[in-house]
């Protein structure tokens, strides 16, 4: 039983980190990434071949190649995004993640082909080898808590602010000396990046990569925890990710075949579209941002009158 | 209060005083435009030289194509021929963000503030450089940005106080009256530091007393030295503001003068009414 609840936070982590800036790219981009599984593959690829080839396990040292690897990729996918609005980013996107995942598979000579790769060391850190649950549950926390502290640091400072205006009106952006497609690309890629990282926790968790693992089901798995769990915030992330990650374990618990998981995934889509389309996390800022707007206006409308002799 | 005056909001200082932010060589040209949509020929040969320190009104029926003017003055519309310069500068159809980077602020007819930001970040976005909004930066030297996000809250502050927001300025955008947002808007284009202002109908849905707030901010502007040009519906004031009119119709500059002088012909009032 501990040892499924580990399984599950691992997951539920791991997941969390690989769509926390997917989170913001669908929040105030508005565009629908279908490639995120690519570069979570690649991430994942990153470990699995330099761990295989004993190059090295060292978190220390993979996770900086994985940022830079993932950060390439995302730059020459986002790139597009110069070009193509919204929308056509989707087919785009689709096609990046066939590109990606269809050359890893032929690329066997690094990937392993089909089977991928297995089998290879544990990771460490500076000698300290990862190997019990535990362990990389260690690991993981303080990744997120760096991700997730760097992400609200973004938010909260200029680059942040241009993403809010820019969901709002890209016209009163360009008006005040802002472009849109620079901050599209910054956060595409800050995703990515986070994506690879996720990748390579990933495999070294699981001890094996192989690229049939990173198709388009899996891409769609992780829009729909943004979706699932709400966009521009960065706690719906956890939320999508803890339970859909999880949800094969939920389901056979109630005796459900796990191929009922795309279906319960579907469900749960069109729920959120329907009733709740910022998502679980959405309910609780929706209402705490109408609680300050409705605060507002009736401190305006209380206020002007009397003001009216005195300016 | 000169030209000088107005580089308060320039980032205080953090702006050399001699980029050519000043109303005399930040000259805006409009040479030989034209603008057709599909048949429609919308802009029929734009000619004018925005004089400095002034307030020009820009008047005209509706549909005459003055919000269109504006869209190609201040970027992102390219006119099928016909140049604009700023500052000496070709900015025929550069992108707005670049130009408006120049000095040159344009206002919306439909306002468009960003309602899910407060007064003070509607202003402070408008002031941010190039440098804060690199998420490079943001994130490998959060110090500095930090320090710099600093600057333009500051400038932000000075803009909102002036249009006299000061008390609202923690307020979302979303929240604040039709009068008070349009206010705001005007508090933007001083934040990131214009010197020429394309002001599109302030006054339009304003009551007397929003009217009146709003003359006085553009009268104090116009007393820093600003150059403005000025859509505008309410004759009023068109005639207590601008010290030149310029009459649109149908894409034509039609006359041009004192605002007395034109207001006076009468072909062009029944245009204005009569249409
Ligand atoms: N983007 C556009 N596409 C097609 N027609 C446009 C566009 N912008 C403006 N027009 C047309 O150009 C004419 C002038 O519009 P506009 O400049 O907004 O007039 P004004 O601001 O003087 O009321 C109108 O007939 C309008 O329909
Ligand atoms: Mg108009």
């Amino acid at each position: 039983m501990i040892y499924i609840i580990q399984t599950i936070v691992i997951y539920s982590l791991t997941y969390s980190i690989a769509v926390m800036g997917l989170s913001l790219v669908v929040g105030y981009s508005q565009i629908f990434v279908l490639s995120q599984a690519a570069v979570f593959g690649v991430g994942s690829f990153t470990y699995a071949v330099m761990s295989s080839r004993n190059i090295t396990s060292d978190l220390l040292i993979v996770i900086p190649v994985a940022i830079v690897i993932g950060g390439l990729l995302s730059l020459v996918t986002g790139l597009p995004l110069f070009r193509l609005g919204g929308d056509y980013y989707i087919v785009a996107s689709l096609a990046f993640q066939y590109v990606i995942i269809q050359g890893l598979v032929n690329w066997t000579s690094v990937s392993g082909g089909p089977p991928g790769l297995f089998g290879f060391s544990s990771p460490s850190i500076l000698g300290w080898n990862i190997t019990s649950n535990m362990d990389f549950i260690y690991v993981l926390v303080p990744i997120l808590v760096l991700a997730l502290g760097s992400l609200l640091w973004v938010r909260r400072m200029p680059y942040g602010r241009a993403l809010v205006a820019m969901a709002d009106d890209e016209a009163a952006l360009a008006a005040g000396g802002v472009k849109a497609d620079s901050l599209r690309v910054g956060v595409f890629v800050l995703a990515g990046t986070l994506a690879a990282v996720a990748g390579v926790l990933f495999t070294s968790f699981l001890n094996v990569a192989s690229p049939g693992d990173y198709g388009i089901s899996e891409s769609i798995l992780m829009i729909s925890m943004v979706l699932v769990g709400g966009s521009r915030s960065l706690i719906g992330p956890f939320i999508g990710a803890l339970f859909l990650s999880s949800l094969p374990y939920w389901l056979n618990l109630v005796n459900w075949s796990v191929y009922m998981t795309g279906v319960v995934t579907g469900v749960l889509l069109l729920l959120v579209a329907f009733f709740l389309p910022d998502g679980v996390a959405g309910l609780a800022t929706s209402w705490v941002h109408r609680r300050r707007m409705h605060e507002q206006s009736r401190q305006a409308s209380s206020v002007e009158p009397s003001l009216g002799g005195q300016s | 209060m000169t030209a000088e005056k107005a580089l308060v909001f320039s980032r205080a200082g953090h702006v050399s005083h001699s980029t050519g932010r000043d109303g005399g060589s930040s000259r805006l040209v409009a040479r030989g435009l034209f603008k057709r949509f599909g048949s429609q020929e919308v802009i029929a040969g734009f000619d004018h030289d925005l004089e400095p320190g002034v307030v020009t009104g820009l008047v005209g029926p509706n549909g005459a194509g003055k919000t269109t003017i504006f869209n190609l003055l201040s970027g992102g519309l390219k006119p099928d021929s016909g140049t604009v310069t700023f500052a000496d500068q070709d900015v025929t159809g550069r992108p707005m963000h670049v130009v408006s980077r120049m000095g040159l602020g344009r206002s919306f007819q439909d306002v468009r503030v960003f309602p899910a930001l407060d007064c003070l970040d509607n202003c402070a976005l408008y002031a941010q450089t190039v440098r804060e909004t690199s998420l490079v930066r943001t994130l490998l030297m959060p110090r500095s940005t930090a320090r710099l996000s600093g600057v333009s809250r500051q400038v932000a502050t000075e803009a909102v106080e002036f249009v006299g927001l000061g008390s609202k300025k923690d307020n979302l955008a979303g929240s604040l009256s039709y009068a008070d947002q349009k206010l705001l808007a005007i508090a933007r284009l001083l934040a990131i530091g214009a010197t020429t202002l394309l002001l599109d109908e302030p006054a339009s849905g304003l009551d007397r007393r929003g009217v009146e707030k709003l003359m006085e901010v553009i009268r104090r502007l116009r007393d820093e030295g600003r150059t403005i040009l000025l859509i505008e519906h309410n004759l009023d004031v068109v005639r207590e503001m601008c010290q030149k009119v310029l009459f649109l119709d149908r894409g034509r500059v039609l006359a041009e003068g004192t605002p007395d002088d034109v207001f006076a012909r009468t072909e062009l009032a029944e245009l204005y009414f009569g249409a």
